[in-house]
C-alpha cells in the first residue's frame, strides 16, 4: 500500500457518528418503528389487536389480492386501470433494486403502454385516457434518461438508451397524437433529441473513462456482433440492409482515424435503426 | 428484546460508522448523509422485522447507501438540517468538543473533493469503506477490470492534488 492510499484510510478513521449520535439513531429507529408496528400504544384494550389483525388479515385476502391481480390485467378506461398505473408498477418498482432492473422495468411499462396506446388511440373518445398514457410514456422515458445520466458510465446504459430511442422511434407518429393531446407534455421531437443527445452524452464519457483500456474495442465487436445478429434474425429489406452497410463503412472509416467516439456513435445509431424497423414489424 | 431486535442492534453497532462514513464522504453533506443513514437503517429493521433472512447484511447495507446516494443526489434533494432531522426524531446535543471533532471530520471529507466523482467513487469504496474490488464491481454491476483501472487513476490523480497540497 502506498503513500497516499495509507494516507486516505488514516484520514477516513477520523470520519464517524458521534457516540451520541449513534445511541440517538439507534433510538429513534427502534422507537419509530415499534410505534408504527404497534398498535398497543394507540389502543389501549390489548384484546382489541386480536380482533384488528384477523380483520386486517380478511380485509386484505377478500379485497387486496383480487384488485391487485385483476388490475394486472386492466387497460385504460377501466375502473382499475389508475390502481395499476399508480400503485401496482410503482410497488413493483420498489423490489428492483440495482439501476439496471430500475430501467429494464421502465422499458417494459414503456412498451406496455405503447401497446395500451394503440388500443385508445382511434378512439376519438378517449381523448383525455390518450393523454393520460401520453404523459406516462414521457415519464418513463425520462426515468431511463435519469437513471442512465447518474450513474457510473457503463456500456449498459447505452444499450439500453439505444432500444428505448428503438422503441420511441418506432412508435413516433402514435406517440405525436398522445403528446399533442395533453399541453403539459413535451414535443416528441425534444423526446426523441434528449434520448440520442443522451446516447452521445454516454458514449463520450465512456470513451474518456477508457482512453488506455481494451473495453472500447470490445465494444466495438460487440456492436457489430450485434448488429450481425440483428440483421439476421430481422429479415431486413433492401433499404435497410444498404443503409447497414453504407454505415459499416462509415465505422471502419473512423476506426481507421482513430475516431472511436463516433465509431461508437455511428454503430449505435445503426442498431437503433434497425431495432425499430424491427418493432415496427412486430 | 426479541431476536430480531437483538440481531439488529448487533448489525447497527458493527456497520453504522461505515455505511455513515461513506455516505458522508460520496455526499460531503454531514446533515445529509445522518439523515440518508438513519433511513437505511430503519428500512433495514423494517426488512428485518418482517422475517426476511439477509444474507450478507454488509452488502445490503451498501447497496441501500448506494441506491440512497444515487436517488438523493438524482432528486436534488440537498437542502438538510439539523432542525429537519430533529423533526424526524433525531435529537442530539452537541458538545464544544464534538464540535472540534466534526470540524476534523469535514477536512478529512474535503480532501477529496477535487477528485473526479467517478473515481472518488471508488476510491472511496475502496481505502475508506475497506471493500475489495471484487465487492466494488459487484455493487457497481461493473467488471473488476474496469474498478481496478478507475482505482489506479483516481489514486494517479489524488496524489497530483496531495502534491499540489
Amino acid at each position: 500500500m502506498n503513500k497516499i492510499e495509507k494516507q486516505l484510510k488514516k484520514d477516513s478513521n477520523d470520519v464517524y457518528l458521534l457516540r451520541s449520535e449513534q445511541e440517538a439513531m439507534k433510538s429513534s429507529i427502534l422507537r419509530n418503528t415499534q410505534e408504527r408496528h404497534s398498535p398497543v400504544s394507540i389502543f389501549s384494550f390489548p384484546n382489541l389487536i386480536y380482533r384488528l389483525v384477523p380483520a386486517t388479515l380478511v380485509v386484505l385476502l377478500a379485497v387486496g389480492v383480487p384488485v391487485t391481480y385483476a388490475s394486472q390485467n386492466s387497460v385504460p378506461g377501466d375502473l382499475l386501470y389508475g390502481f395499476e398505473i399508480n400503485i401496482v408498477e410503482e410497488i413493483e418498482e420498489i423490489f428492483y433494486i440495482s439501476d439496471n432492473q430500475k430501467v429494464n422495468y421502465h422499458i417494459a411499462r414503456l412498451e406496455e403502454r405503447l401497446e395500451e396506446l394503440k388500443e385508445v388511440a382511434d378512439k376519438s373518445d378517449e381523448k383525455t385516457l390518450v393523454a393520460l398514457v401520453g404523459g406516462e410514456i414521457q415519464e418513463h422515458t425520462q426515468e431511463i434518461i435519469d437513471v442512465a445520466g447518474s450513474r457510473t458510465r457503463s456500456k449498459e446504459d447505452v444499450n439500453q438508451l439505444v432500444v428505448t430511442s428503438a422503441i420511441i422511434n418506432a412508435s413516433s407518429d402514435i406517440i405525436d397524437i398522445a403528446l399533442n393531446s395533453d399541453p403539459a407534455t413535451s414535443s416528441i421531437e425534444s423526446i426523441i433529441v434528449l434520448i440520442d443527445d443522451e446516447i452521445d452524452k454516454e458514449i463520450t464519457e465512456y470513451i474518456s473513462e477508457n482512453k488506455n483500456g481494451e473495453d472500447i474495442s470490445d465494444q466495438i465487436s460487440e456492436d457489430v456482433e450485434d448488429i450481425n445478429q440483428f440483421a439476421e434474425e430481422g429479415h431486413l429489406d433492401d433499404v435497410l440492409k444498404i443503409y447497414i452497410d453504407d454505415q459499416l463503412k462509415n465505422a471502419n472509416a473512423k476506426i481507421l482515424e482513430e475516431d472511436l467516439e463516433n465509431t461508437l456513435i455511428i454503430l449505435s445509431k445503426t442498431k437503433s435503426e434497425i431495432l425499430k424497423q424491427k418493432y415496427l414489424k412486430d | 428484546m426479541d431476536r430480531y431486535q437483538k440481531k439488529f442492534i448487533a448489525i447497527y453497532d458493527n456497520h453504522s460508522d461505515e455505511i455513515f462514513r461513506y455516505l458522508y464522504y460520496r455526499l460531503r453533506n454531514r446533515d445529509q448523509a445522518l439523515d440518508l443513514t438513519q433511513e437505511i437503517f430503519s428500512r433495514f429493521w423494517v426488512y428485518l422485522s418482517s422475517g426476511r433472512e439477509i444474507e450478507n447484511p454488509r452488502a445490503f447495507l451498501y447497496r441501500s447507501a448506494h441506491n440512497a446516494f444515487v436517488n438523493a443526489i438524482r432528486d436534488k434533494k440537498a437542502v438538510y438540517s439539523l432542525d429537519e432531522l430533529s423533526e424526524q426524531g433525531l435529537e442530539v446535543a452537541y458538545t464544544e468538543d464534538d464540535k472540534e471533532e466534526l470540524e476534523i471530520q469535514k477536512e478529512a471529507v474535503e480532501k477529496l473533493k477535487e477528485v473526479d466523482e467517478s473515481y472518488r467513487e471508488v476510491l472511496i469504496l475502496r481505502y475508506v469503506s475497506g471493500l475489495k474490488v471484487k465487492e466494488i464491481a459487484e455493487l457497481l454491476e461493473e467488471t473488476e477490470n474496469n474498478i481496478s483501472v478507475r482505482i489506479y487513476r483516481g489514486l494517479k490523480k489524488l496524489k497530483k492534488i496531495y502534491e499540489q497540497d
